[in-house]
């Protein structure tokens, strides 16, 4: 039997000026899947997290959440959602109590989560003292406090380093091990594709993809790009370098050289050329999903 | 057991009260107002002597000496209602504006919609004002009896 943690059906949203933002929007969420939302800015995937997390209203649809009680969902805002009165531990606590902890439950349940995110030495500072990635890891505390069985977090790694990213999203997948639902959005396509289970591609409010990531990078394989980073030894002089762009690569770097292609191009056939002109040191490489596809 | 959980209204759905979450509301009110430690002593005794010192002590030497201009009413008893209402109005000012970060913060979507209800959030965040406003109360009616000429406290009737 399939259980479903979030089915939605014919979910619809405009805004004032007839403006649709999500339009019938159906798909399920599966107990204990990572499933990445992904889209390009303005798609609505954040009006769809608003809709789950029930803080805005649709205009039309439904939502059901298989929960308990509207405690067991919790939710990080793409803003900064902190109160700037209190510590960073208070601030991690009042997921906990949100959650339903007890007083003395949630300090403890605000420690843990403060440790998973390493803010614990932040514990008495107030919030207007920390970085933005700082008060990112708070938020995202507060929501690992609540213990909900159901986490939206609307892109949560912005301003986190990619380490503290890379640990956090491996974290979410550990946590769906227990059984937790977890839904992310994120423009980290790089790291979500180590990690989610499913995904969604919003455009323009329309759901363009709803697919297992594995299924999906089998059926896009057009769109996938290859990311190449060179270290090497020497100089390229701008003719080869204009040559590579000419086959195709895009160049973000000279030195190490870093450039990124799609996936039909030859790559042995750059390095190659690469050796004729330079001593290559190290060769990186790293296959990532396009924003391509969404569009096609 | 896990049961569906409907939502197709957004927060204003939701449950109205949750006795629980309006403590957690209070508690966090609480904690806010005591982050603030020189705004408890302010809005506790300093803002409420000031006040009354400015309103009751200050402006009634220019008021006349003969009490009959206040009826059966001394002139600090007279101002003891204008004197709370100045400290009520700058009291709940303060909750219009930790109302107005949560809305605009995102916490107030964030606390309503984890079950606290509407309710239950409009009474958490006005139950520490309303507990200040009482203690400004007490503060200013024992200065007003100190003040007050004698017989003590008798004199404060009002109309």
């Amino acid at each position: 039997m399939t259980h479903y943690a979030i089915t939605i059906h014919d979910l619809t949203k405009i805004y004032k000026g007839n403006k649709f933002v999500l339009n019938k929007f159906s798909a399920h969420a599966l107990k204990g899947n990572l499933l990445g939302l992904i889209g390009p800015n303005g798609a609505g995937k954040s009006t769809l997290i608003h809709l789950i997390a029930g803080v805005i209203r649709p205009t039309t649809g439904m939502i059901q959440l298989s929960i308990q009680s509207s405690e067991k969902l919790a939710w990080v805002s793409q803003t900064t959602t902190l109160d700037w009165y209190l510590t960073v531990l208070d601030n991690v606590r009042l997921g906990a109590r949100l959650g339903g902890l007890s007083v003395k439950e949630s300090y403890h349940a605000a420690k843990q989560a403060m440790e998973i995110l390493g803010i614990a030495e932040y514990s008495h500072t107030g919030v207007d003292e920390l970085s933005g990635g700082q008060q990112r890891k708070v938020q995202i505390a507060r929501a690992l406090a609540q213990q909900a069985d159901i986490l939206i977090l609307d892109e949560p790694t912005i301003g986190l380093d990619y380490k503290s990213s890379d640990l956090f999203i491996k974290f979410l997948q550990d946590l769906t091990k227990q059984g937790k639902t977890i839904i992310i959005s994120s423009h980290d396509l790089t790291l979500l594709e180590k990690y989610i289970d499913h995904v969604w591609v919003l455009d323009n409010g329309l759901l363009k993809t709803d697919q297992n990531l594995s299924t999906l990078l089998q059926a896009t394989n057009h769109s996938c790009k290859i990311d190449l980073v060179v270290d090497y030894e020497g100089a390229l002089d701008d003719f080869f370098l204009s040559a590579l762009q000419s086959k195709g690569f895009y160049i973000y770097n000279k030195k190490p050289l870093s450039v990124s292609c799609n996936e039909d191009i030859d790559t042995n056939e750059f390095i190659k050329s690469l050796l004729e002109n330079v001593k290559i040191s190290s060769i990186q490489s790293k296959k990532w999903i396009s924003f391509r596809f969404i569009t096609n | 057991m896990h049961k569906l959980l409907r939502i197709n209204q957004g927060i204003k759905s939701n449950q109205i009260f949750s006795f629980n979450k309006w403590t957690t509301i209070f508690e966090y009110e609480l904690l806010a107002f005591w982050a603030t430690k020189g705004q408890v002593f302010n809005l506790l005794f300093l803002y409420p002597i000031l006040n009354l010192l400015f309103f009751g002590v200050g402006i009634s030497s220019f008021a006349p000496k003969d009490v009959s201009t206040f009826g059966t009413t001394n002139y600090l008893a007279f101002i003891f209602p204008g004197i709370l209402g100045i400290n009520i109005f700058r009291t709940f000012s303060h909750v219009i504006y930790r109302l107005t970060l949560d809305k605009r913060y995102g916490l107030q979507g964030l606390k309503i919609g984890a079950g606290t209800g509407i309710l239950g959030y409009i009474l958490g965040m006005f139950i520490v004002p309303t507990m200040i406003c009482i203690i400004q109360a007490c503060v200013v009616f024992m200065i007003l009896i100190i003040l007050s000429p004698p017989p003590l406290g008798v004199s404060i009737t009002f109309y």
